[in-house]
């Protein structure tokens, strides 16, 4: 149980060092989009873990991000432990073994996250076309680059649920 | 994990601690800047990928050609640039020659200041804010607001010194407003970041009054108005573009800053000796 604690730690830090460090070669788009790494294990660990493991990733993965990179330390961790617990909310309700359910998830789960991070962040969203501009260049390009990702995520994370612990339909009676 | 027995009100407090930090940030006194994780875990790692990074970067030109064309193409650029920046000075000068005192002044100022080396190890996780995290930190006399610099022009300021790594915003980050003039005429105006045009590594002259004359290729440079962040007479850049709007004061301006933001990998932070 700790050692699963500790690895959890150890790869959202992973994670984060990448994010931070990401190369421009993969940016793409006009806007030279990266997808947010972290934010997709979030969610996929809330979708498959439930709301309140999926708070607590989400939080630490923010506090991660806040300590690296982050202005204010806890505005991602905040925003962190808010989408996990809304994504998580999909846990007992949703099948998990379809990928495309998952990848939805995800696309949904960037466009809201995204969306409030901006607002929150101070962006003037609601001025002139910048709500155009935010979701045309930014908010969607990124949605779709996660769920590209998230992909290969999702199928390494069934993998291991299955091989290593209780299936994951069991989740839904906890 | 077994510690928290309830999970609502773990998770109430974890909004109570986010809260806090938050908090503590604003008003500094927890000096979280000695929980430096970027300095003591991550840096050596951030230093590595970046480096790996930026090699992965270079290697994608596979035909020799290229690397010709490219070479060439970066010196008739140095040379560009060097150019550009004589004529900013020629401008800036031709306006200056009456005020010699301040020109004086000036000198002195950046007398002041040590020049530190540092590389950028890591950007901003998110595709909204530009900030970068450097390799050097307060143990090498890095304060919060100091002004970073490459040799051209101005890039932004220090927001959080850590002990061995330290965080900047540029100056096209939505969040940044540096006080600046038009090199020509002196006139006052502001320079922001704006979140549209950040990704083209541009930024904003926004509010101009109404009785200021902005015209394209006109050279802006910091003001130094007492009190504020940044030394008088940094070069920012030059405008590209005048916008017009509806709403008050009815036009804005688009400029291209003298640094290249997609390409900058080492930068100079003002430090006071």
């Amino acid at each position: 149980m700790k050692v699963k604690f500790f690895i959890s730690i150890i790869l959202i830090i992973l994670l984060g060092v990448v994010q931070t460090t990401f190369p421009k070669t993969f940016e793409f788009g006009y806007a030279g989009i990266k997808p947010n790494l972290l934010l997709i294990f979030i969610i996929l660990s809330a979708f498959f873990k439930g709301s309140y493991k999926g708070g607590i990733i989400g939080f630490t993965a923010g506090l991660v991000q806040d300590f690296l990179t982050g202005r204010i330390i806890g505005f991602y961790a905040l925003i962190g432990l808010g989408i996990g617990i809304l994504v998580g909310w999909t846990n007992s309700r949703i099948y998990k073994e379809n990928i495309i359910i998952a990848t939805i998830i995800i696309f949904i789960g960037t466009i809201f996250y995204e969306f409030s991070v901006a607002l929150l962040l101070g962006m003037k969203l609601f001025s002139g076309d910048n709500l155009l501009y935010a979701f045309k260049f930014i908010i969607f390009p990124e949605a779709i680059y996660n769920s590209i990702i998230s992909v290969i995520v999702y199928l390494v994370m069934n993998y291991i649920n299955k091989r290593f612990k209780k299936v994951p339909v069991r989740d839904m009676y906890n | 994990m077994k510690i928290f027995k309830n999970k609502t009100i773990s998770i109430i407090l974890l909004v109570v601690v986010a809260v806090l930090l938050m908090l503590f940030t604003f008003s500094d006194r927890l000096g979280l800047s000695s929980i430096d994780i970027s300095g003591f875990v991550v840096k050596p790692v951030q230093s590595l990928l970046s480096n790996i990074s930026s090699r992965f970067g270079s290697t994608t030109n596979v035909f020799k050609e290229n690397k010709i064309l490219q070479e060439e193409r970066d010196k008739l650029k140095t040379q560009i640039s060097q150019l550009e920046t004589d004529i900013a000075g020629l401008e800036g000068f031709k306006s200056r020659m009456t005020e010699l005192e301040n020109s004086l002044q000036l000198k002195e100022q950046f007398n002041d200041f040590n020049f530190l080396t540092t590389d950028i190890i890591a950007k901003d996780a998110g595709n909204w804010s530009i900030n970068y995290v450097i390799n050097k930190g307060s143990n090498d006399g890095i304060r919060k607001d100091n002004v970073v610099v490459v040799d051209k022009g101005l890039v932004g300021k220090v927001i959080w010194a850590g002990t061995n790594t330290s965080k900047i915003q540029a100056i096209i980050d939505p969040d940044s407003n540096v006080s600046a003039r038009i090199s020509s005429n002196r006139s006052l105006v502001e320079v922001s970041g704006e979140f549209k045009y950040k990704d083209r590594g541009y930024c904003i002259l926004n509010y101009i009054d109404k009785d200021i004359n902005v015209s394209i290729n006109d050279y802006i440079e910091t003001s130094g108005l007492q009190g504020s962040t940044y030394p008088k007479g940094l070069l920012i850049g030059k405008v590209i573009q005048i916008e017009s709007i509806n709403a008050e004061p009815g036009r804005y301006a688009v400029i291209e800053p003298i640094v290249d933001f997609s390409k900058l990998e080492q930068v100079f932070v003002l430090t006071q000796k």
